[in-house]
């Protein structure tokens, strides 16, 4: 098999040198400054932390070695452990959430008989991401304010007050707050990934799904999502890696208060690195996280493709 | 071969553009002498010397235009006055970002403005490694002070000696010339003061004024004070804190100063943070100290007269809604609101303060409240390390000196309007006058909770009394954690510091 891919593509490579007598080497050209910048600024600085991580490097100081320490102070310290416990939660919570939510926003617009309407839905579920994040934190943090807050005002006018809570000012109410930020959760990348997967089902198959009497939702778990594993596969390990990585919406909302109550690694790691000087720490804490990152999206891949039959796998 | 050879010149070209963008550009030769005579040795070199400046708030151009203005006034006299300096002025970072990130990748990069704000505690803990000590230079006449006047001979002697004190870092020195001030007080929607039938005037302790606090609480049904706790990095809790650590030992206070601090014109003055480390492990200053139980319980009805979500709100601007449209009664915060809320304040407002604490508020009290005053303000400048290594020290010195002057100063300060200049012989303006009463009282004993022992130090404190706020722990569990939180951080100042009095480690 290998052998064959082999012959097939050096065969391919003197086709394509012979149609356009461009050599196939030429492209590559094309994508060096992509690659140098690619190594530049991502693979450079992620090999620097992991070194920098074996150091006590304070950010402009001579870094000396110290070995293992930077990880032993980690295992200790007991609000790392906590932001580890809260990003678990967050990133496990919030991918759910974002993928079932917008899993059900693209079937209703699939759904839709008019193709005007269908439009008029995918404009509206996308069209919030162009507002920047940080605009959508900072309303959400005043929609979550105790006194005049959009919610707990709402509460108040329906007669709910004893539902009014201090919501980010409690900790068992604090994370899943941060959790429901966007609410109703459908994200517009992947809304657009899930619905243009759906889009792509080939409207014979739901034909004949119709003519042998399948109901619409025996369709969704008959042949949509077993139909669209790739793609919703592409959408949660996205939503894992942002997860693990968060810390925007607890830096501007909450500075991962109360008592450490919505702390997580990547808010830790910016205070610690930008506040405290201790960058030699806060880079085995980035280390500790791309590797969490890198074991779940192995993870999620193996297990998608343990026994897939909607791919080749070679 | 002619194919080879057009592929061998792309690729050179590529490459050539790439190396060409990482180059590094070749620096100016630096002079060295330049207040002394930067004309002449700028003119040797045929080229002017530059002097990049960030004044934080003071330029603005985005959002305070006028003082801007005044700010580049300055600069254009100095550049009359020195005609072979060219002086940047570097505009204030947007609301939003972060300084101290800006900051460190500038500093990492040998690439920080030449004169550069920071908060002083801040800039304390990265210490020499960042910033030139200004201790010599204090010493220096400043020429730019009429003759006679304070700071004309020694350029301290333009400052108060408070400012001084508060501003000096653990290791003896100084890094910032701190030019103004901010003062605290209390804004107060008269209206509700007065529905529920308080009156500040009648405050004779910190008792009445929990009393009242909670009576507009309760008969008004709106939050009775705008102040808020956070995890990390500054709120306004930390002026409550100073304070009642301050109240609690107040007694003590003439035992925990150390003698080379002593100042026989001022017998009460905030504890530097060598003080503080060394009351620590003499144990002088425990937090399983009975006064602790003062100090925790004043910090509990403190925290009893706040907006439910105390523990959850971001920013102090995010209280100006709620006081503005009346939901809170009072909202302690600062002189740098001064000019936004004499526009915006739909209401009858005055501005009032803490009571006296006496001793049947805490054991140790002193019959007196204490001002929150503070050096957190717009003048607080520095002169980067990298400034000095490249030769520019007497440049930045110089133009530090102009810009200090109290005819210099004063325009940028009364043109903000938000903090009070800290020059003698400067005009405060429009902004003192409601603080007036406020900055006669007594500073604190203790400075804010990054100031005493570190900003990693302070902010587990912060994070400990948040945890005893919630309940999560009770006071004996708190006053056991304070009091590690206090031992650890004041063995790691005598590890980083190595004073004379330390323990051997």
């Amino acid at each position: 098999m290998a052998t064959g891919s082999l012959a097939t593509t050096t065969t391919e490579k003197r086709r394509r040198k012979r149609s356009s007598g461009i050599p196939v080497f030429v492209p590559l050209l094309f994508l060096l400054p992509a690659i140098l910048l690619l190594i530049a600024f991502r693979y450079i600085p992620a090999f620097s932390a992991v070194y920098h991580s074996f150091t006590d490097w304070t950010g402009t100081n001579n870094a000396a070695f110290v070995g293992l320490a930077q990880y032993q102070t980690l295992l200790a310290d007991p609000v790392f452990w906590t932001s580890l416990r809260n990003v678990l939660l967050y990133t496990f919570g919030r991918t759910v959430l974002t993928t079932v939510m917008a899993f059900l926003a693209a079937e209703l617009v699939y759904n839709l008989r008019n193709r005007q309407s269908q439009w008029l839905w995918r404009v509206t579920f996308t069209l919030p991401m162009v507002i920047p994040g940080t605009v959508v934190l900072l309303i959400w943090r005043q929609i979550y304010a105790a006194r005049l807050g959009l919610l707990n005002e709402s509460l108040r006018a329906l007669g709910l007050e004893q539902w009014a809570q201090p919501w980010l000012g409690q900790t068992n109410t604090a994370l899943l707050a941060i959790i429901m930020i966007g609410f109703p959760l459908v994200s517009g990348f992947s809304f657009l990934v899930i619905s243009s997967a759906l889009m792509e089902l080939s409207s014979e198959i739901n034909e004949a799904s119709l003519l042998d009497g399948c109901s619409p939702l025996r369709r969704i778990f008959a042949i949509d999502i077993p139909s669209i594993i790739g793609p919703s596969v592409l959408v949660i390990i996205l939503g894992i890696n942002a997860g693990l990585q968060e810390f925007a919406p607890m830096l501007i909302i909450t500075s991962g208060g109360p008592a450490n109550a919505t702390q997580t690694p990547g808010l830790y790691l910016y205070q610690i690195a930008f506040t405290y000087g201790k960058f030699g720490y806060a880079t085995a804490i980035g280390t500790v996280l791309m590797i969490l990152t890198l074991g779940f999206s192995y993870f999620i891949l193996r297990a998608r493709y343990r026994g897939a039959t909607d791919v080749e796998v070679q | 071969m002619r194919k080879r050879m057009q592929l061998l010149i792309g690729t050179m070209v590529i490459l050539a553009m790439v190396l060409s963008a990482c180059a590094v550009p070749v620096a100016a030769p630096a002079t060295g002498d330049a207040a002394a005579a930067p004309a002449a040795s700028d003119a040797a070199a045929g080229a002017k010397q530059t002097l990049t400046v960030f004044l934080q708030c003071y330029y603005d151009p985005n959002v305070e235009a006028d003082t801007a203005a005044v700010a580049e006034e300055l600069v254009a006299e100095y550049e009359t006055l020195h005609p072979d300096v060219d002086i940047q002025l570097v505009p204030n970072l947007p609301a939003g970002q972060d300084v101290e990130t800006y900051l460190t990748a500038r500093m990492a990069a040998t690439e920080s403005p030449d004169i550069m704000w920071q908060q002083f505690n801040t800039r304390n803990q990265r210490g020499d490694t960042w910033w030139v000590p200004l201790n010599d230079i204090f010493e220096m006449p400043n020429p730019y002070i009429e003759a006679g006047q304070p700071g004309s001979e020694r350029w301290a002697d333009s400052f108060q000696d408070y400012v001084l004190n508060q501003t000096r870092a653990a290791d003896s020195n100084w890094y910032q010339a701190s030019l103004d001030w901010v003062e605290t007080g209390y804004y107060y929607n008269k209206e509700i003061f007065a529905a529920a039938g308080v009156d500040p005037a009648n405050w004779n302790s910190w008792g009445d004024f929990v009393a009242d606090m909670t009576k507009i609480k309760e008969t008004q049904k709106v939050d009775a004070l705008g102040a808020f706790v956070k995890q990390q990095g500054w709120s306004n809790w930390w002026w409550a804190d100073d304070i009642f650590l301050t109240v609690a030992w107040a007694d003590a206070a003439p035992d925990l100063y150390m003698e080379k601090y002593n100042d026989s014109s001022r017998p009460w003055r905030q504890m530097t943070p060598e003080e503080i480390a060394k009351a620590i492990i003499d144990g002088k200053l425990t937090a399983t100290d009975p006064r602790m139980d003062d100090y925790l319980r004043m910090s509990k009805e403190f925290i009893s007269i706040l907006p439910a979500d105390y523990n959850g709100i971001a920013s102090l601007d995010d209280l100006d809604v709620p006081f503005f449209s009346g939901a809170l009664a009072s909202i302690w915060t600062g002189t740098w609101k001064n000019k936004l809320y004499t526009a915006q304040i739909p209401f009858d407002y005055g501005i009032t303060y803490l009571p006296p604490f006496t001793t049947e508020d805490a054991a140790g009290a002193q019959n007196t409240a204490y001002r929150v005053g503070g050096p957190s303000s717009c003048g607080q400048y520095g002169i980067a390390k990298s400034a000095a290594d490249a030769g520019k020290l007497d440049l930045a010195t110089d133009f530090l000196m102009f810009i200090a002057a109290p005819q210099n100063f004063e325009r940028l300060a009364v043109s903000y309007g938000g903090y009070i200049p800290m020059v003698k012989g400067a005009d405060a303006g429009e902004v003192m006058a409601n603080f007036t009463d406020i900055s006669a009282l007594p500073e604190r004993l203790m400075s804010d909770p990054p100031d005493r022992l570190g900003p990693e130090n302070g902010d587990a404190w912060s994070q400990a009394m948040q945890a005893f706020f919630l309940g999560q722990t009770d006071e004996a569990q708190t006053k056991e954690v304070l009091q590690k939180l206090w031992m650890d951080g004041a063995m790691k100042q005598c590890a980083d510091q190595q004073y004379d009095w330390c323990p051997a480690q």
